[in-house]
């Protein structure tokens, strides 16, 4: 690695005492290990998710009926994108061209808010009340039988029987009637809510990872010699894509 | 470092085509009805387990790496498939899982 | 593999002074003394709860406090020493001290991420503290539907446990790392310590299953927020899915406790022993092997829980297996010992013990994993009596092995060998006064977690309590033994017991960098008896 220790003062990674090439090979490895801790958290949610399928299929795919696929499909085009756009940052930077690395970081970044910004649409769509086939709601009874009484149930024109709930109704939450009352109208609400929301939650983290590898890369920290944080970095955000691969059709098109 | 390797940028727009064409027939197999609710779900989460080995060849540069980081890479699979595999199994046989979830 | 040679003069990783200066530390001897004082602070609190239930066991009816102090009581007695104390226990004390050393590196690989490690730990315990004001009372595994009507802090308690799971999660994929990349040149895979082969194996285990648990709690905690009943029947939810969760981490999670314990005996046996251990190659194997079996036995907790039937036969026939590569690690420990020069210093006092006990601990789990004989024995006191023969008699007696045995090390001084050896006795007797009883009352039908009982199971009962205060004393005096060393012991020479490890090779205590310059490994470092002076002359 000669270019580090040519230029004395350049960033390298050795603050702590071992060589670059050596942080590089530990980082790579150690930064695996960590994600395939992430991929086994979400192993868990998707084996959630397909428990509570089988016990009632119908009910979720009903509810699956109320997710745009519109949305969802933008968002996955959306990070498919930045996925190759991180990925080709990495390239850049290997060549040394460290303009086209900002900018591609930059643009990683913007896809990420952009599909923030989507979620935001989507939830608060949901937040608000919608048409739902009653059969979604079949696995709370108590529930369905208090919409009809509210007269909030009805025979739409296509001949199904559908009621206006919310699905996520956060003036519910603490209600301490959840048979009436829940937060979510039904499992499917819960868990599509529950891993989209975990998920949105590795968007911010690494909207926020990438803005910190995006700034030392303004710093000029970063050459064909180091260049780890930036490979790092991107190795969080293709976890964010990986993820949503199996959310994209297990969540909007199981309708 | 891997600094002075040569550039990956053609084999990874070749891939971003690949998975955006892969959404494509995603989203269609999703309107087909391939014989049975399994089957379906099947093919759905098979083009969605293509379009991650992609990813991670490529765009993670898995098929770059050396054996040792691509061991750790590939480390949770395992335990990923005996989790939910033997969950599902022993939900779907449960006694009594007719009764709660009638 | 070229490190920084040290800059500065040579001096005792200790030198420097004030609680900064230990906090915003990255030598990993430190961050090792921290979790040290942290998790044997745990051990201490955790103790005192369970002598605490013991005295109200000692009668029947209820003496010194009501059914849900008991509750109480039991909930932070199991939390505290399973997610504070043994957990983070010898991985991360021990493991952070010697493991380094014993390889022959100057550090972990990410130093920083190792102090950041400590501080989710200080963080999780600070969590778990905010709870208790109205402290949570559904036992430490948190069962729902139960743990999502109580009105207690339950929400508190599982997030400390989850965030104490991202510590642990992330010494494992530091100490992986470490021993892959940052060995000594010579220092071959064979030629490794057995604690290391131990240590890698538990820390395999921490990545692997701690995440589980850690997203099923939160969904717990998700389940009391939103009142979603995501876990309860009435709600449409599935309890059973969470105790496939809970024990898909907490079954392996057992054997982090116990490789890194078996680690231990494998290091004092054959330096006691005066002989190279017996069947180096079985031992390291059979520890990634335990590792590896221990993800397929999960669901032997489930089998009166509506586990299918055909689900438990598999596990039940899968949970024997486990038996194998623990068996095949005794035998080679007994093999070691066959002939040999036996000193019986403390360590060896305790690994001696340990052995002994674990295969009552062992052999205990066998008929539990028998489907038939379960549904007799699940949740009686026959399952408290074995587990804590495994975890108690295996590695909490081994942590306190490990103290003595690397207390000359890391303190420089050494402790009174007399005081230590006699209070071994007392901790050897109370602990079978203790437990032995158990097993019976357990066959008798004693149903655990119960704070009052019938009047037939009082005998048994109070011989279990009288022991349970004999162990009390023997933990609290060997513990002040040690502490009074640090005033009044003699100093310590480099290598107190003649042994061939790493660690030894050094001043006591160490330097900040451990070695004044990396030594190249030549050889393995069992070669005791005979061989071992053309051993000192290669070093
Ligand atoms: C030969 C090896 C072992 C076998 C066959 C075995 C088997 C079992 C079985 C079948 C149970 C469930 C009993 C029930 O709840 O009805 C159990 C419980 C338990 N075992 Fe083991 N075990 C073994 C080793 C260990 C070790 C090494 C540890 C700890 C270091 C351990 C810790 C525990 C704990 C903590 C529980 C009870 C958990 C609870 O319900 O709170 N076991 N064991
Ligand atoms: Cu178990």
């Amino acid at each position: 690695m000669s270019v580090a220790t040519a230029v004395k003062k350049l960033h390298d990674g050795s603050k702590w005492g071992n060589p670059p090439e050596l942080v590089y090979d530990m980082s790579r490895m150690g930064f695996w290990l960590f994600l395939a801790t992430e991929l086994l958290l979400f192993a868990v949610l998707f084996t959630a998710y397909a428990v509570y399928y089988f016990h009632d299929p119908a009910g979720f795919h009903a509810s699956a009926h109320e997710l745009s696929v519109g949305f969802g499909a933008a968002n996955t085009i959306i990070l498919l994108v930045s996925s190759f756009t991180v990925a080709w940052s990495i390239e850049a930077i290997k060549q040394g061209n460290i303009r086209l690395m900002n900018i591609l970081l930059a643009f990683t970044i913007g896809c990420g808010l952009v599909f923030l910004g989507n979620k935001y649409f989507e939830y608060s769509h949901k937040m608000h009340e919608v048409e739902l086939e009653a059969v979604a709601l079949a696995k709370s009874p108590a529930l369905l039988k208090d919409l009809k009484e509210q007269g909030k149930c009805f025979t739409n024109t296509a001949g199904q029987e559908v009621c206006r709930v919310i699905p996520f109704n956060v003036a519910n939450i603490g209600s301490g009637d959840p048979l009436t009352k829940p937060a979510f109208a039904s499992m499917f609400f819960f868990l599509y809510f529950f891993l989209t929301g975990v998920h949105g939650l590795h968007i911010v983290v690494g909207v926020a990872l990438l803005s910190w590898v995006l700034i030392k890369g303004l710093r000029g920290e970063f050459h064909p010699g180091w260049y780890t944080p930036v490979e790092v970095g991107g190795l969080y955000w293709h976890l964010v894509d990986l993820i949503w691969i199996y959310l994209f059709p297990l969540l909007y098109l199981v309708s | 470092m891997a600094g002075n390797g040569k550039s990956h940028v053609k084999e990874m727009a070749l891939t971003l085509a690949a998975l955006l064409i892969l959404t494509v027939i995603t989203v269609w197999a999703a309107h087909v009805n391939f014989g049975s609710l399994a089957i379906n779900i099947v093919i759905a989460v098979l083009i969605a387990t293509i379009k991650v080995s992609l990813v991670m060849l490529f765009f993670m540069h898995l098929r770059w790496e050396n054996k040792l980081v691509v061991a750790f890479a590939i480390l949770a699979i395992p335990f990923i498939i005996l989790a939910i595999g033997a969950i599902i199994w022993d939900t779907t046989i449960r006694v009594g899982v007719e009764k709660v979830f009638p | 593999m070229a490190h920084a040679v040290a800059e500065h003069a040579p001096v005792s990783y200790l030198e420097k002074k004030g609680i900064l200066s230990w906090l915003s530390s990255v030598d990993h001897k430190r961050i090792g003394i921290l979790y040290l004082i942290t998790t044997m602070s745990a051990f201490l609190v955790g103790g005192v709860f369970a002598l605490l239930m013991r005295a109200e066991l000692a009668r029947p009816g209820m003496q010194f406090m009501d059914p849900q102090t008991y509750n109480v009581l039991m909930t932070l007695h199991g939390s505290i020493m399973i997610f504070l104390f043994i957990v983070p226990g010898i991985v991360a004390t021990f493991g952070n001290f010697v493991l380094p050393i014993q390889i022959g590196a100057r550090d972990v690989a990410f130093p920083v991420l190792n102090r950041f490690s400590f501080q989710v730990y200080l963080a999780g315990l600070f969590i778990i503290a905010l709870g208790l004001a109205n402290p949570a009372d559904t036992g430490w595994t948190f069962y729902p539907p139960y743990s999502s009507t109580t009105d207690t802090n339950v929400i508190t308690l599982t997030l400390g446990a989850f965030v104490l799971g991202f510590s642990s999660i992330l010494t494992g994929i530091n100490f992986i790392v470490t021993v892959h990349k940052m060995r000594a040149p010579g220092m071959t895979w064979y030629r490794l310590p057995l604690f290391v082969w131990a240590i890698y194996s538990a820390s395999l285990i921490q990545v692997i299953a701690t995440p589980v648990v850690g997203i099923s709690l939160i969904l717990l905690v998700a389940e009391r927020v939103f009142g979603v009943g995501f876990f309860t029947p009435a709600l449409g939810g599935d309890p059973v899915l969470f105790q496939h969760f809970f024990w898909f981490y907490s079954h392996p999670v057992v054997y982090i406790m116990i490789l890194p314990a078996m680690g231990v005996v494998s290091e004092i046996l054959p330096v006691f022993s005066r002989k190279p251990i017996f069947g180096y190659k079985a031992i390291a194997w059979s520890s990634v092997a335990i590792a590896a079996v221990s993800f397929v036995v999960w669901a032997h907790h489930l089998f009166v829980s509506s586990l299918s039937t055909t689900a438990g036969i598999v596990f039940s026939f899968l949970t024997f297996t486990v038996a194998v590569p623990t068996a095949i690690k005794v035998f080679n420990w007994l093999a070691t010992l066959y002939k040999g020069q036996i000193e019986l210093k403390t360590p060896m006092l305790y690994s001696l013990a340990f052995i002994f006990l674990f295969i009552i601990g062992g052999l205990t789990g066998l008929p539990l994993a028998m489907i038939g004989v379960d549904v007799h024995l699940h949740d009686t006191y026959f399952v408290v009596g074995h587990f804590h023969y495994t975890i108690q008699g295996g590695t909490v007696l081994m942590m306190i092995a490990a103290l003595h045995y690397w207390w000359p090390k890391i303190t420089g001084r050494m402790y009174n060998e007399k005081v230590a050896a006699f209070m071994f006795w007392f901790v050897f007797i109370g602990f079978n006064l203790t437990f032995i009883p158990q097993f019976i009352l357990g066959i008798g039908g004693m149903p655990r977690r119960y704070a009052d009982y019938l009047p037939e199971f009082a005998p048994l009962h109070l011989i279990s309590s009288i022991g349970a205060y004999t162990l009390g004393i023997g933990y609290f005096v060997t513990i002040l033994n040690l502490l009074i060393s640090l005033k009044k012991g003699e100093k310590a020479p480099a290598n107190p017991w003649r042994a061939n490890t790493l660690e030894w090779q050094i001043e006591s205590p160490p330097t900040e960098h451990n070695f004044h310059e990396i030594p190249t490994i030549t050889s393995w470092p069992y070669d005791y008896g005979q061989k071992e002076e053309r051993k000192k002359e290669s070093l």
